[in-house]
């Protein structure tokens, strides 16, 4: 199963997959990680951490482009194969994401959820 | 023309810099003062696509900053100067780019760092490069996003900055 790792500020993270949780019920591979008070370095060892052994690969999320979290998942990106990064996380995606991750490919899947932030977003 | 930050922050370009300061002060370009990532072409490009629509990043060597440095402030360009150290820091002074305040930004946790604030933990080396720089009397304020607490960093450095 693809692991889903949501990589962002202070406790937004943790809120995004405990709305997921309300909405589908618990779920496996499917963890929250935030960067509060961690240098670069820690930053990215954390991130290792959570992908590490998810041998389906693993979608690493996260939610300002240009953002710490932002690039210490494109430098996490550089260095390993099994791993997409999608910035701009919305919960659309995220229930995309626990909805979609068995029926498609990671390449598959991290293209499609970019769709399904993008229509989530209306005016 | 005087930078508009000059900062210390191991994080180098990110949120609180380009959204928290950048949103205050709306600068020109953002410059990264630092020797390892000026050795990495992708590093360099990592920051450069970090910046806000408009703004202009740049790396440069310690070497070569305070001639860059003082060429862009010339044009006129609203500068921010990013260091990942306080020694980067005293370097740049000593090296010909002086300052008059440092913004002391974010220095995390390692081994054998003491936490003397959320963002900021400091060993002996940091303590004694901000006491060099103190004495050269540049202001160290401790303050990571505009509008928190602004705290003088000589309040934990008291002793060693005068005399010693």
């Amino acid at each position: 199963m693809i692991r889903g790792v949501v990589f962002t500020h202070v406790d937004l993270g943790h809120a995004l997959r405990h709305a997921v949780e309300a909405f589908l019920g618990p779920q496996e591979e499917f963890v929250s990680l935030s960067n509060e008070g961690l240098s670069g370095e820690q930053m990215l060892e954390s991130v290792e951490r959570a992908v590490a052994g998810g041998d389906d690969g693993s979608i690493v999320f996260t939610t300002l482009f240009g953002g710490s979290c932002w690039q210490t998942a494109e430098r996490l990106r550089r260095q390993q194969k099994r791993i997409r990064h999608i910035t701009g996380v919305n919960l659309p995606m995220l229930l995309a994401f626990v909805n979609k991750r068995e029926k498609l490919g990671l390449d598959a899947l991290a293209e499609i959820l970019v769709e399904y932030g993008r229509k989530g977003i209306q005016s | 023309m005087n930078p508009l930050l000059v900062r210390v922050d191991d994080r180098l370009v990110h949120g609180q810099v380009t959204q928290g300061w950048g949103n205050l002060f709306h600068p020109d370009r953002i410059v990264v003062v630092n020797d390892q990532v000026a050795d990495s072409l992708w590093e360099c490009e990592l920051y450069e696509a970090s910046a806000p629509e408009g703004v202009k990043v740049s790396v440069v060597t310690l070497s070569e900053a305070p001639v860059a440095l003082a060429a862009w402030l010339e044009e006129g360009e609203g500068l921010f100067i990013l260091l990942s150290s306080p020694d980067d820091a005293l370097r740049l002074y000593r090296g010909g780019f002086e300052y008059d305040v440092l913004n002391v930004g974010g220095l995390h946790h390692r081994e054998g760092r003491r936490r003397i604030l959320p963002f900021l933990c400091m060993d002996e080396g940091d303590e004694n490069a901000f006491r060099a720089l103190a004495r050269e009397g540049v202001g160290l304020e401790c303050c990571d996003v505009p509008g928190s607490e602004r705290k003088d960093l000589l309040e934990w450095l008291g002793n060693g900055v005068n005399g010693t």
